[in-house]
């Protein structure tokens, strides 16, 4: 039996490890296209900042794969699919046989096609390599732009301060930060931090172009015909699943791989997992394309767990679960935080939490500044029951599990 | 679950050890093991931290600050420590002065006619007390003159006045700066009285205020109710001079029947020493087969009687349970105050019986034969009986009571340690002054099954004698040191040369016993007249006290006193305050600045005696000696 | 595996498992000397009270721990023994609260300053193998068992009542 992974991320780790501890004498192989072990993909902003040395995120302790036995092939790309025989092709031309396939593609970053988009200094950020260079490339830089008000965009524009760059503006097309985490009163709460850090904000824009070659004074030209200093641009407009292998394979794609409750494909003996999948919500029963690293980790296990004959069925996740803190201030945004029913909102000092109701469930919430006890919050969401008196101790904050337990 | 301590790590006295070990096998628990099943003990608790008022709780404050800071009514740690610190002192003081009281009442009972088992014993001592209260001797029975004592001193316990006689001995500086800081006690019932209604939900909240009035109820109990005791006892019994007696649980004969007085009260350990010589009962006990009636106390009782006639004293505080595990104890005879309410337990695994004889002290198993100074001797004998008659249930397969015995020198009452130096403190005053004795240390208090056994109390006399301090003991903490020989006076041997040739020349040993709890103010009294004498405050002389394993609210209210009236005091267990800062920086920093002299806390006996000696050395460096 | 069992029925809400969970996790180890320590040491169980009902909770070291699936760095992980912890894993946590947003009992918090998940890691086990909060419980309320044998004992237990109620019927 060989069960053949391609990714080396939060899915494909996960699901190499789970079959081989469920078929302890099958063969395992990852592919990856980048080089070295799986690691903290979350962290590469850190490593733009200089905070931390590319080897260091591994995620897995050294010695993982020798250990489980895992054959790693790396810095190689899969071409081809053959799905009917069971067959993938390298770029180099080697092909690579399989009883069982996980496509655990992952997303690769958007580029939009501005003029000067592929003009060197400009990155985009997905890759530990991509933050090594684009971190050298900063520390010579005096202005940097950041494009997009999303998380990547934010963690990298703190990064890039970190690296001693002196101006760093991040351009955003939406009225305020995180749109898709926060509302406008959270973001403010998230700007002020980034603002004291010296982060200028642009709101209601979008880049047009980017020009200067190398030599030249690279500027970038923003939508309302203004231009910016840009020693550096970086991109954060969001990912695209990986599907094309699974496309031209002839398999199903909808907003990602369309997979069923196994995580199987449209592809007799093709699983797919991660950031390349579609995943309905468990909320508004929406098919979406949900690049979350839990979710992944989670949809690797029970991939895994499927390859390896033990059947698992994968319910419909939660799609927006996110935690994060800039400075001195965490937040956490879970569910559907748009607002369109009823909401409640805390907010003392700098701690603000706004939670969405329909029908006296939660549904959503977000917390900025204090996020003790935020699981509890997500069960509710998940759990999807009534609320009745609870409702006042989560705007209160002094909800606990033992309130759960005590619910009809 | 047994003891994680093994028994030689649960005492110093090897007494105590072969007890341990004999009640293991006979089945017996005792307050190690106890403890043990304690443990661990609730930290809230350990740090002062919980509060039980009022019925809007119970509160705690957590103390890392992780939880809530204030209870229900809005009171913070500060507010919480100091006044569990306030209601132990009151607790403490009221049993001293309660006892006191009984004493006042015994003498006014006696002057009257009620109470014919209790004549004056010591005229002089009357006469002198008349005469520190004005009440005119000339020409006056005994009778008169007691009855009129009585009855002055029966005032100070209420509020009409608002003054304690015995402050008067106190030197006018220390009298100031009581007055100064509002502390001065006025009433000794009083004081307690207000302490409990200053704790209670809504009165005072400042922690300095609550201490302030704790203090004060302190000083109602060291210069009031503990004063009134022991002077009165010493009109009553006989005021205590030098005598010989031995100690420890050897002291039980295995052919008489041994009865223990356990307590502290001597209205009623007197008598029974008393009733044991009755000729009739001695005879019943011989018919039984029993050589004699031996009666040996325990405790603070024990020390009254052994300061006044060298009674044996079978044990101190922790060994109560053990002395009945000897298989050899017809009954342990019990009044009040520091009686574990397992001993009829304990004694139901022998042929013991537990008598108690105060109203105001049941404990549920034992004979409970009211005693009271109107019927004393009668009831007495009725007692005695009692165990002579138990002689001949003695199982002898469960009797074994250990060789371990030793002699002590105790009975140094003010008035015996003036004798012995002619008639007058100057020849203590002049070896203070020429450094033979550095100082003089007070070591009292309890036991605590928390420490191994006496070992504090030895470990921090010897290093004080080694170097040249005086020590003067009572309470469980002398008999310690009696265990130990240390109050013979071959052990002068055991003290540093300059200590050793004052002990030779009066023939006295390196550590006085000066009598039971109550007779700190022997050693209060002892300070004063040394402060009078060199024209200074109590707090300037080379003095220092410590209470190595002390355990009871008792001495809480002594510690109190103590440090108020200007003497520096080690505590050798951990105090249950340290859950508010501010108070713990009150009572060892800050008191110093408040009353001249503080508290210190140290579980160490020998750092606690550096720190005694250091205290010692700058007092007599600021007097000017040592120059 | 043993896990920490909940006897609910016998919480008193004493927080005596809080406060020995703290004084664990301090430098000193001990009560009295953990006050003076600079850095506050962090309780990991946490009593609360719903309704009428007083009950401790921490980690349960979940089989498929979602604080594990969460963890971006890799720092949260299951050891052999079956602790879930951040601490000795093949990576250093980062603070990013990830495992505090999917921990349906709320029972990771953060610790601001060092920008650390603090949960209960079962570093406290003592000279006989046992939690810190376990010893401390004085009701035994908390116990730490085999899950089969926590279960079978509860079994009992109840046909000794259901034995009993029985019998006075019968009468």
């Amino acid at each position: 039996m060989h069960l053949v992974i391609i990714g080396n991320g939060a899915a494909g780790i996960t699901a190499a490890r789970t079959a081989r501890e469920l078929l302890p004498s099958a063969r395992v192989t990852v592919i990856s296209d980048e080089p070295g072990p799986a690691y903290a993909r979350c962290l590469i902003p850190e490593v733009l900042a200089g905070d931390r040395d590319p080897r260091s995120i591994s995620f897995v302790p050294p010695g993982f794969y020798r250990e489980h036995r895992i054959s790693l092939l790396s810095g190689r790309l899969v071409v081809s699919l053959d799905a009917v025989g069971r067959r993938l092709t390298l770029e180099d031309g080697e092909t690579i046989s399989y009883d069982r396939l996980l496509v655990a593609t992952g997303a690769s970053p958007v580029l939009p096609d501005w003029p000067g988009a592929d003009l060197p200094g400009v990155f985009t950020l997905r890759t530990v390599a991509q933050a090594a260079t684009a971190g050298e490339a900063a520390r010579r830089c005096a202005s940097a732009v950041v494009a997009g008000g999303g998380l990547v965009s934010l963690k990298a524009a703190w990064a890039l301060k970190r690296c001693g760059v002196a101006e760093v503006t991040v351009v955003v097309k939406s009225p305020h930060l995180l749109v898709r985490q926060l509302d406008e009163q959270g973001a403010a709460l998230v700007q002020r931090e980034l603002s004291r850090a010296g982060i200028k904000f642009l709101f209601g824009l979008d880049l047009a172009a980017i020009t200067g070659g190398a030599g030249g004074r690279r500027q970038v030209e923003l939508e309302d015909g203004r231009t910016l200093p840009a020693g550096l641009v970086l991109v954060g407009k969001g990912v695209r699943p990986n599907v094309q292998l699974v496309r031209r394979a002839g398999g199903r794609v909808g907003q990602g791989i369309t997979v069923n409750e196994r995580l199987e494909t449209t592809l007799p003996g093709v699983y797919a997992a991660g950031d390349c999948v579609e995943v309905q919500d468990l909320l508004t029963g929406a098919k979406t394309n949900s690049a979350l690293w839990t979710l992944a980790v989670e949809q690797g296990r029970i991939a895994g767990c499927n390859m390896a004959g033990r059947p698992r069925r994968y319910s419909p996740p939660l799609t927006r679960l996110y935690a994060a803190q800039f400075g001195s201030v965490p937040f956490v945004s879970v569910g559907d935080v748009r607002g369109d029913g009823e909401t409640a909102a805390f907010q003392k000092d700098r701690v603000y939490r706004k939670l969405c109701f329909r029908e006296d469930r939660l549904v959503g919430f977000i917390m900025v500044g204090w996020v003790e006890r935020a699981g509890i919050y997500t069960a509710l969401v998940r759990r999807g029951r009534p609320l009745g008196r609870l409702k006042q101790k989560l705007l209160d904050g002094t909800v606990s599990a033992a309130d759960l337990m005590v619910m009809k | 679950m047994e003891g994680r301590m093994s028994m030689t790590e649960r005492s110093v006295d090897r007494a105590t050890i072969k007890m341990l070990k004999k009640a293991r096998s006979d089945g017996v628990s005792t307050a190690w093991d106890r403890l043990a099943a304690q443990e661990p003990q609730c930290g809230f608790g350990q740090l002062g931290l919980c509060c039980r008022n009022c019925n809007m709780g119970p509160c705690r404050i957590d103390p890392f600050g992780d939880g809530p800071q204030q209870g229900v009514c809005g009171a913070n740690a500060d507010t919480i420590v100091a006044r569990n610190l306030v209601r132990a002192i009151a607790a403490g003081a009221a049993s001293h002065s309660d006892h006191g009281r009984g004493i006042a009442l015994t003498l006014y009972a006696s002057a009257k006619g009620e109470a014919p088992d209790y004549p004056v014993k010591d005229e002089a001592k009357l006469k002198a007390l008349a005469v520190e209260f004005g009440i005119a001797t000339e020409g006056r029975s005994v009778q008169e003159i007691a009855l009129q004592l009585a009855d002055r001193v029966l005032d100070e316990f209420g509020s009409k006045r608002s003054s304690l006689q015995f402050v008067n001995r106190v030197p006018s500086k220390r009298r100031e700066l009581w007055n100064k800081l509002g502390i001065t006690p006025r009433g000794i019932d009083r004081e307690v009285v207000e302490c409990m209604h200053r704790t209670h939900v809504g009165v005072d909240n400042d922690y300095v205020s609550l201490v302030l009035q704790g203090l004060r109820a302190a000083l109602s109990d060291g210069w009031g109710g503990s004063m009134v005791a022991t002077e009165l006892s010493d009109v009553l019994f006989g005021t205590p001079k030098p005598v010989r007696g031995s100690c420890n649980l050897g002291v039980l004969k295995e052919d008489m029947v041994n009865i223990i007085v356990h307590g502290h009260e001597p209205t009623l350990s007197e008598v029974i020493v008393h009733a044991a010589r009755d000729r009739e009962l001695l005879e019943e006990a011989r018919k039984r087969g029993a050589a004699g009636i031996n009666v040996c106390g325990m405790c603070c009782t024990g020390n009254e009687i052994l300061m006044r006639h060298g009674v044996p004293v079978a044990g101190n505080f922790l060994q109560q349970e053990l002395a009945v595990v000897t298989g050899a104890v017809e009954a342990v005879v019990v009044d009040i105050q520091c009686i574990y309410p397992s001993l009829p337990q304990v004694a139901g695994c022998y042929h013991t019986k537990v008598i108690s004889t105060s109203p105001k002290a049941k404990f549920p198993g034992a004979e409970h034969i009211p005693f009271d100074e109107h019927n004393a001797v009668g009831v007495a004998r009725r007692i005695v009986r009692t165990a002579v008659e138990n002689f001949t249930n003695r199982k002898p397969e469960l009797v074994n009571i250990r060789s371990d015995r030793q002699d002590y020198v105790a009975g140094f009452s003010v008035e015996a340690i003036l004798e012995a130096l002619g008639g007058s403190l100057d020849p203590l005053l002049d070896v203070v002054k020429s450094g033979a004795v550095k100082g003089i240390v007070a070591v009292v208090g309890c036991n605590n099954p928390k420490y191994k056994q006496d070992y504090s109390h030895l470990t921090f006399v010897r290093e004080l004698i080694k170097r040249d301090a005086l020590v003067v003991g009572t309470g469980c903490a002398a008999i310690a040191c009696a265990k130990a020989g240390l109050l013979l006076p071959e052990a002068a041997q055991e003290a540093g040369e300059g200590l050793a040739g004052v002990c030779r020349a009066l023939g006295i040993p390196p550590v006085l016993h000066m009598g039971s709890c109550v007779d700190i103010s022997r050693i209060m009294t002892v300070a004063a007249a040394m402060a009078n004498a060199l024209g200074v405050d109590i707090a300037d002389l080379p003095l220092a006290a410590a209470a190595p394993e002390w355990m009871s609210e008792k001495a809480v209210s002594i510690g109190a006193y103590v440090v108020a009236s200007g003497i520096f005091t080690i505590l050798g267990t951990v105090p249950p305050v340290l859950g508010s800062k501010n108070l713990a920086e009150l009572l060892t920093a800050g008191a110093t600045r408040v009353v001249g002299a503080a508290f210190a806390v140290e579980e160490d006996p020998v750092a606690a005696a550096q720190l005694a000696i250091k205290h010692i050395a700058a007092k007599r460096k600021a007097l000017g000696l040592d120059n | 595996m043993k896990e920490v069992l909940v006897n609910a029925e016998r919480c008193l809400g004493c927080r005596s498992c809080e406060l020995a969970c703290a004084v664990a996790h301090s430098d000193s180890k001990n009560l009295l000397s953990a006050l003076g320590e600079e850095k506050k040491p962090l309780k990991r169980i946490f009593v609360h009270q719903a309704r009428d009902k007083k009950i401790p909770l921490s980690c349960r070291h979940c089989e498929e721990a979602p604080c594990v699936d969460a963890c971006i760095t890799g720092a949260m992980h299951r050891t052999p023994e079956g602790v879930v912890t951040n601490v000795g894993g093949p990576a250093e946590c980062t603070g990013c609260w990830m495992c505090v947003m999917v921990c349906p009992y709320g029972v990771i918090r953060s610790d601001k300053e060092r920008r650390l998940a603090v949960k209960c890691d079962r570093a406290c086990l003592d000279e006989v193998e046992e939690p810190e909060c376990v010893r401390a419980c004085p009701t035994g309320a908390l116990v730490f068992a085999e899950v089969d044998d926590y279960s079978r004992d509860r079994r009992q237990r109840f046909l000794v009542c259901l034995a009993r109620s029985m019998d006075t019927s019968s009468v």
